[in-house]
């Protein structure tokens, strides 16, 4: 647990989450004056739900009070004793819950505690462990405003990663174009006529241009920088978080090459034990090695499962805590959700 | 006048060829090659290829060969594409497995229509003879295979179970791996290969627990002993079925919990949708082996089966 941790407030300009932080902020004014407004954050690893958390304890500085949680709580109390505060923001609220038997009593308890507060709680989940629990404890009910992170398209990657960014970047494309590339993934957002809704769609665009210069073998003619947007789009999943950590492992000096964005082959590790470890692993982002043994099943071989998994590069290990390399996450999600080890 | 002559010619032909007892076939022969003239007489038309013409022209016999020979490679290799590239898709194979037989139908359709497109040259006569003959292959030797073919048509339409699914037809039990023009392909949980003729698929009962999904329904039946503690065995074995790694639940596919109180002890049942068919087993055992754990932690009893039969050794029943 950690709730002693330096403020610091993201700067106003950046909108990559202007329409979450908008209902997130009006949810919260329509707690404070009365109407009982809890809140999930759901997200996916990294994808920006400590930034809301903290867009939150900066917007309303003074008034609230904030926990971290780092491993599985087995004492409710840590957070039944909060400081007197108008709002708690609960972060990581997916280590309330052990998926093994007898390992939803906090959870049970945590509810029960959000139910008959009049506080405003905030928290912020795993959206792999929200759906889980919106399954089997239907979680959903004890959590009126729901704000589910989307997936960000490559031009709005392009726009956050650039503006963390100032000096120039030299993009090369050194090797092939993946295949995969002609097809480019784009979001459209309609509003429906009569009403303030918005619907939004991902449609699939091919790019004949580049089909054409593949063909001729001139692919990295093609607009350099917006091939390696699109491939990092491509294996982050259009996660913010997750697109800037594989953007500044691969930018040597000054220059980006497309060959230094090639994630790990998941050949080897898609048997039974190693899938499911990989999805409590998607499903608890950050995990010490205790806690994931924890709730492993018997007869799985944890460690040697992890080591494997390290040498592949698919996970890192660092302070006896366990997270999958951000350029093997979007591979690996796609691949659990196929299968429907995450839901 | 002289047509009218050649008609009456050939007919008189025709009966003085029916007494005549120098072969079956040779009057078959004469008789249809006389009702071939008849009809293209008749219709004005000047010449028609005979039947028997084509159907013992060499040329025929090896296109038809060949056209049958390269109609099963290309459903063989479609086949095989088809079901790698479904297997890649996961849970949402299924999708991809029932375009097979739909592809397989087509593609044999396809062939049985270029092998007899040189018959339906033919006159209508021939023609009819034709089919009469092959009515009559049918109502003897062939009445089995035809009835196959066709009943392998009404699973493609109406779609009883897929491949993919798991189904039961009579004593036989297992996926679906292939359905042919004349047979459906199960394997067993013993990975035995059953071919079930396609008429007996639909002309018995077919159960298909999954029908089209990659999920299935689980049953688990565990029994206990009345003086253990019922809310805490429900407890237990809900959290066994939504902690196992193979459970899938969603609004559609909720999982249940059921208790019966039978004379000698408690059954409870857990009902739950398994993330992928093929584990159906393994998921049965995970939830008895961890439910059975919990139990015995929790104090939770089987019933004594001492005394050579279901009875309780510390309770009185209820």
């Amino acid at each position: 647990m950690e709730d002693d941790h330096p403020l610091s407030c993201p700067p106003p300009t950046n909108d990559l989450w202007s329409n979450e932080i908008d209902i997130l902020m009006k949810a919260i004014d329509e707690g404070l004056s009365g109407k009982s407004r809890h809140i999930a954050i759901i997200s996916e690893y990294l994808a920006g739900k400590e930034d809301l958390a903290t867009k939150i304890e900066c917007g309303y500085s003074g008034r609230t009070a904030r926990i971290r949680l780092e491993s599985f709580v087995d004492d409710i109390s840590v957070l039944s004793n909060l400081p007197e505060k108008d709002i708690y923001i609960i972060e990581n609220c997916h280590f309330l819950a052990q998926r093994k038997i007898n390992g939803f009593h906090i959870f049970r308890q945590f509810i029960d505690l959000v139910s008959q507060n009049n506080q405003i709680w905030v928290t912020t989940w795993n959206i792999h462990s929200w759906r889980y629990l919106s399954a089997v404890q239907g979680i959903g009910s004890s959590f009126p405003v729901q704000i589910i992170i989307p997936q960000k398209n490559y031009e709005k990657l392009r726009e956050f990663i650039l503006s963390q960014h100032t000096s120039s970047v030299f993009y090369v494309i050194d090797t092939p174009v993946p295949r995969r590339l002609i097809m480019v993934r784009k979001n459209l957002i309609y509003e429906i006529p009569f009403s303030h809704d918005t619907y939004s769609m991902m449609i699939y665009s091919i790019r004949f241009r580049l089909i054409w210069a593949i063909l001729r073998g001139k692919s990295h003619e093609i607009e350099p920088d917006e091939l390696i947007f699109q491939r990092l789009a491509q294996i982050s999943n259009g996660n913010p978080g997750i697109a800037l950590h594989i953007w500044e492992k691969s930018l040597d000096a000054w220059e980006i090459r497309m060959s230094a964005m090639s994630p790990p082959s998941l050949n080897g590790v898609m048997d039974p034990d190693t899938v499911y470890v990989l999805s409590l692993l998607l499903s608890l982002e950050t995990v010490s090695i205790q806690d994931l043994d924890s709730v492993i099943p018997e007869g799985i071989y944890l460690t040697m499962i992890l080591s494997h998994l390290e040498a592949k590069k698919i996970i890192h290990i660092k302070n006896n805590r366990v997270s999958i390399e951000p350029i093997a996450f979007a591979g690996i999600t796609n691949e659990l959700k196929k299968i429907r080890m995450v839901w | 006048m002289s047509n009218a002559t050649t008609v009456i010619t050939n007919l008189t032909n025709t009966s003085s060829l029916i007494p005549d007892n120098v072969g079956i076939v040779t009057n078959a022969t004469n008789i249809v090659k006389n009702l071939t003239n008849i009809s293209a007489l008749s219709s004005g038309i000047t010449e028609t290829p005979h039947l028997i013409d084509v159907i013992f022209n060499p040329f025929w016999i090896i296109q038809s060969l060949f056209i049958l020979i390269f109609a099963y490679i290309v459903v063989w290799l479609l086949d095989l594409a088809l079901k790698i590239l479904s297997e890649q898709l996961g849970t949402k194979r299924h999708i991809l497995a029932m375009v097979i037989p739909v592809m397989k139908i087509f593609l044999y359709i396809g062939a049985i229509y270029l092998i007899i497109t040189p018959l339906l040259h033919l006159g209508l006569t021939e023609f009819a003879v034709f089919s009469g003959i092959m009515g009559a292959g049918l109502g003897l030797g062939l009445k089995d295979l035809f009835a196959d073919i066709v009943a392998g048509f009404i699973i493609i339409i109406e779609k009883p179970y897929q491949i993919g699914d798991k189904i039961q037809v009579g004593n036989d039990y297992g996926e679906v791996v292939d359905i042919g023009l004349v047979q459906t392909i199960i394997i067993t949980p013993g990975d035995s290969r059953v071919s079930i003729p396609n008429y007996a698929a639909i002309s018995n009962s077919v159960s298909s627990a999954n029908a089209g999904s990659a999920e299935m329904m689980v049953i688990t039946d565990l029994y206990i002993s009345y003086d253990s503690d019922i809310s805490e065995a429900i407890r237990l074995l809900s959290e066994a079925v939504i902690t196992s790694r193979y459970v899938y639940v969603s609004d559609t596919r909720p999982y249940t919990i059921l208790v019966e109180n039978l004379p000698l002890f408690r059954k409870i049942t857990a009902k739950a949708y398994v993330n992928d068919l093929r584990h159906e087993f393994i998921f049965k055992t995970d939830i008895t082996k961890r439910a059975w754990e919990a139990y015995q932690i929790a104090g939770i009893k089987a019933p004594d089966i001492s005394a050579g039969g279901y009875c309780l050794s510390s309770s009185p029943l209820i």
